[in-house]
């Protein structure tokens, strides 16, 4: 029998049009593609690519953690790979970000001695950089599960740009099929944002578009006023950064003893400034602020 | 091919064709009569509303996410 193979890919967003030619390939030419998608257009364009094309949908049970889904994905992708089948396991979005039975899959496949490969694909966050108009190599940005943000509290830097996942889903553990958020949770996490924020600092909720005739979905609001925001379940929260924290002149010297000084003269200048985070970037982080 | 997935053709197209997008961009009508979409996916798509189109085309999916949070 022939040696299985997995190979695990991400759609990115927006049915087809983020998939990378390789993805497309490996999906074309798998013997077994399992996919989970979050719209229909995709899964149907997913079938219409590969006749042995199969949802792993089926593996969710309302009322019950998502854990236990994920459990019965990897099951089945695996026992496809033991049957030695080319298999190809295709999920939406980036296949190892926030996407727990693509990395089980990989690693327990791995673990067996089969051949298993993940391919990087476009993420939620890659949309909402190109969305949003951020760059996160700026000011840095630090991503969390909304949930897990909550219940443990975290020592972050608000001078990064924040970024926290499924803010309507906040406390939500189990599948279940309803969009409804729990905006009593969106309100815990506004009272713990204003303890780093000025209450009137302005935060996008973000979703990016799913379907090729939308615009992705980007609100504008004071923190303060999250819990009454327009969002979903599956919205993001993208918290701009306060401004930059001052040069440490110290540090400076040291690095200018290192690289001589022409490569430091930028940020001798903000130094002498006196500003705190300066102002060379500002027009580039526009982009990427609240527009109100 | 099904008046059904006509629609759903026509999502994978836009979203691989940068051309044809702006093309239904500025003129959906035509766009739309040109692949065959029914009077109902035209009010679909004109309606802007996204469940809608979802539930329209069915499938294994629905508007909620996979909420996968480990405790």
């Amino acid at each position: 029998m022939a040696q299985g193979r997995l190979t695990v890919i991400g759609t990115g967003y927006n049915v087809a049009g983020q998939v990378t030619p390789e993805a497309l390939s490996c999906m074309k030419q798998a013997e077994r593609l399992f996919y989970l998608m979050s719209d229909p257009a995709t899964s149907a364009w997913l079938k219409s690519l590969n006749a042995a094309a199969e949802s792993l949908y089926d593996c969710y049970r309302v009322d019950e953690p998502g854990t236990a889904a994920c459990e019965r994905m990897v099951e089945r992708i695996l026992t496809a790979v033991h049957a030695g089948l080319e298999v190809c396991a295709a999920f939406y979005g980036h296949p190892a970000i926030f996407v727990p039975p693509g990395l089980e899959s990989l690693r327990r496949a791995r673990q067996e001695g089969f051949s298993a490969r993940m391919l990087p694909a476009i993420s939620f966050e890659d949309c909402l950089f190109a969305d949003l108009g951020v760059d996160p190599a700026v000011h840095g940005r630090v991503m969390h599960e909304a949930t897990d943000f909550l219940i443990r509290p975290r020592i972050f830097d608000p001078t990064a740009g924040l970024i926290l996942l499924q803010v309507g889903a906040i406390g939500l553990v189990n599948f279940r099929k309803e969009d409804a958020p729990n905006r009593e949770g969106v309100r815990l996490l506004a009272r713990t944002l204003v303890k780093h924020y000025p209450e009137s600092h302005r935060v996008a909720l973000y979703r990016m578009s799913q379907l090729p005739i939308f615009e992705p979905s980007i609100a504008w609001v004071a923190v303060a006023e999250l819990a009454e925001a327009p969002l979903s379940v599956c919205s993001t929260l993208y918290v701009p950064p306060l401004p930059r924290r001052p040069i440490d002149p110290e540090m400076l010297a040291r690095l200018q003893k290192t690289v001589g000084s022409s490569l430091i003269a930028p940020l001798e200048c903000e130094l002498n400034e006196g500003t705190e985070g300066g102002n060379r970037n500002v027009k580039a982080e526009r982009l990427g602020e609240s527009p109100g | 091919m099904s008046k059904q997935s006509a629609l759903a053709n026509l999502l994978v197209e836009l979203s691989i064709d940068p051309m044809l997008r702006r093309r239904f961009q500025e003129d959906p009508s035509t766009v739309m009569n040109e692949v065959g979409l029914s009077d109902e996916e035209l009010e679909l798509v004109a309606g802007g509303n996204p469940e809608k189109i979802r539930d329209y085309l069915g499938g294994d999916v629905t508007a909620s996410c996979f909420v996968m949070f480990e405790s």
